[in-house]
């Protein structure tokens, strides 16, 4: 017969048990790299019609995967073999779904450097996602980005812009970026001005930092080009360069020196009259010509 | 003695219900798949086979396993026919078990069966076909013990409609719990990951079972392994058992 003392006293027994041999079976060589084993994800096109009707759910747990998967390999070894891949399936799966192809472009762009890859993406969402998305205008902004800042197209890039800028929800200073990238594609305020909607859509801690830090590398950029002009100014007026930043100053061709976003100071090198920061070693070339 | 009367009479009850004739639909299906199959693929012919052979086996047991499952003990208590036999000197846990048994002896000859049907197939394509995946189609075995006593347990209190939803959900479940804890791994709340942590150990862990993928590419799984997931099986399927004969033991038949 069974009494409760004995249910109890099987209970106590078995559940430990279960519990230390599912420990055992997690640890146990046949059960590691599930995973990480995409080699196996076959094409959205496929899995569209073998999920049944489920592909949207199916989708969504890609898509969770995939940015584990970036998570991960973000904070390890850096090496992102398949991430364009799970990014294709995936929104092969939701088409209309507007973020893994905004936020997938963006890890495609910034972090592994494939940007056929992310254009590609870009250009695949402003396909399938209906214009009434409220994020829809990330998609031809970020697109317009990779143009400019890492393809130099700045007609192509000034071309999507434009297109951002007509859509609903876009930030009110596009229309005027979209002017400036027209009149004067190499201006850092644009880049900076991108990377700003970078930073405010990033989740991820460590990204962003690094973000932060781009943004600052382009407004020292920006300032030591303004404090160039500056001392220019400042030669053709007194046929010599000055010898410090304060000079510019007084002489009223410059109403302030600007202030260094790393907490360092800028200043002018008496050998050459070149202008550089206390913090930023070398230059930055990217979206310079 | 008692439960083995039992086992043989839900087993006949089985036959009778020409359960049986499933195995005539996974012949048809394994043969035509084979030569369909064999026609269109380029490589490997035998890898492909071997993965229809090994997922009809463990969808029709798993078919069969839900769907008697669920009516086991419903339709003895609404045929009145439960009244018959509590009547008798036995024990309610041992008509459960008896039950359960029976249903286990019908999936046991039909994996038999179906494993026969398949291996013959395999020696017609290959000479010496690879014997490891008798590993594969043991643990699909343990997997459908543990459906069909998750069946059970919903059954003993469950009209069969709702038990098979619960059972159906539990399969579906138990195949996603390794998700389940990795997503609540990467969790900032460590309530949710906490919860996550003891749903994975608290659900059944169906993907113990699966070692399909491994025995059809020729990765070794050790004895060792088997082992364990068949432990785990064992001791599982006590714990549906022993709630299941809880419940069972204080229901009231009217």
């Amino acid at each position: 017969m069974l009494n409760n003392k004995k249910i109890l006293i099987m209970f106590g027994i078995i559940l430990p048990l279960l519990y230390s041999l599912q420990k055992q079976i997690d640890l146990s060589p046949e059960r590691r790299g599930r995973i990480e084993d995409m080699k196996y994800l076959p094409s959205g096109r496929f899995l569209k019609g073998a999920a049944l009707a489920y592909d949207e759910i199916l989708g969504d747990l890609l898509w969770i995967k995939t940015v584990i998967y970036f998570g991960e390999h973000y904070l390890s070894n850096k090496q992102y073999e398949w991430l364009s891949h799970m990014l294709d399936v995936s929104t092969d799966l939701n088409p209309y779904f507007e973020y893994p192809y905004e936020a997938g472009g963006v890890m495609l762009a910034m972090e592994t450097k494939e940007i056929d890859r992310s254009i590609a993406l870009f250009k695949k969402g402003m396909k399938n996602v209906p214009q009434t998305d409220k994020r829809y205008w990330y998609l031809p902004f970020f697109l317009g980005f990779d143009y400019m800042y890492f393809k130099k197209d700045f007609a192509a890039a000034a071309r999507y812009m434009e297109q951002a800028a007509r859509l609903p929800g876009h930030p009110e200073y596009l229309p005027m970026l979209v002017t400036r990238l027209y009149a004067n594609a190499n201006d850092p305020e644009v880049a900076i001005a991108f990377l700003k909607e970078i930073y405010e859509n990033t989740e991820n801690e460590d990204m962003k930092r690094d973000i932060d830090k781009r943004i600052k590398e382009i407004i020292v950029e920006r300032d030591i080009r303004l404090l160039e002009k500056a001392r220019n100014i400042f030669r053709d007026r007194y046929g010599q360069y000055p010898d410090t930043l304060q000079e510019l100053f007084k002489s009223g061709i410059i109403n302030m020196i600007p202030y260094e976003p790393f907490g360092g100071k800028y200043y002018i090198d008496q050998k050459d009259g070149s202008i550089h920061s206390t913090m930023v070693e070398e230059r930055l070339g990217v979206y310079i010509d | 003695m008692k439960i083995a009367a039992i086992a043989i009479n839900t087993f006949r009850e089985a036959v009778r219900d020409k359960i049986l004739y499933t195995l005539l639909f996974f012949a048809i299906a394994m043969i035509a798949s084979s030569i369909l199959l064999g026609k269109l693929v380029i490589g490997d012919q035998t890898k492909i086979i071997k993965d229809m052979g090994l997922a009809s086996i463990s969808l029709f047991g798993v078919l069969i396993a839900i769907f008697v499952g669920i009516g086991l003990v419903f339709k003895e208590i609404e045929r009145k026919t439960i009244y018959t036999i509590i009547a008798k000197p036995i024990q309610r846990y041992q008509f459960l078990l008896g039950k359960y048994l029976g249903l286990i002896l019908t999936l046991v000859v039909e994996v038999v069966i179906m494993s026969t049907g398949f291996i013959l197939l395999l020696f017609y394509y290959e000479p010496s076909p690879d014997m490891d995946i008798l590993k594969a189609i043991l643990l699909i075995f343990f997997e459908l013990m543990l459906i069909t006593s998750i069946a059970l347990l919903f059954s003993s209190f469950s009209t069969p409609i709702m038990s098979g939803v619960f059972t159906l959900s539990m399969y579906v479940i138990g195949h996603l719990t390794g998700d389940l804890k990795m997503l609540g791994s990467k969790s900032e709340s460590a309530a949710v990951k906490h919860i996550t942590e003891f749903m994975y150990y608290l659900l059944p862990n169906l993907e113990n079972f699966n070692i399909k993928a491994k025995v059809v590419h020729n990765i070794p799984v050790s004895w060792g392994y088997i082992l364990y997931a068949m432990s785990y099986g064992i001791l599982y399927i006590a714990i549906i058992l022993l709630i299941s004969a809880i419940i069972f033991q204080r229901r009231d038949f009217k």
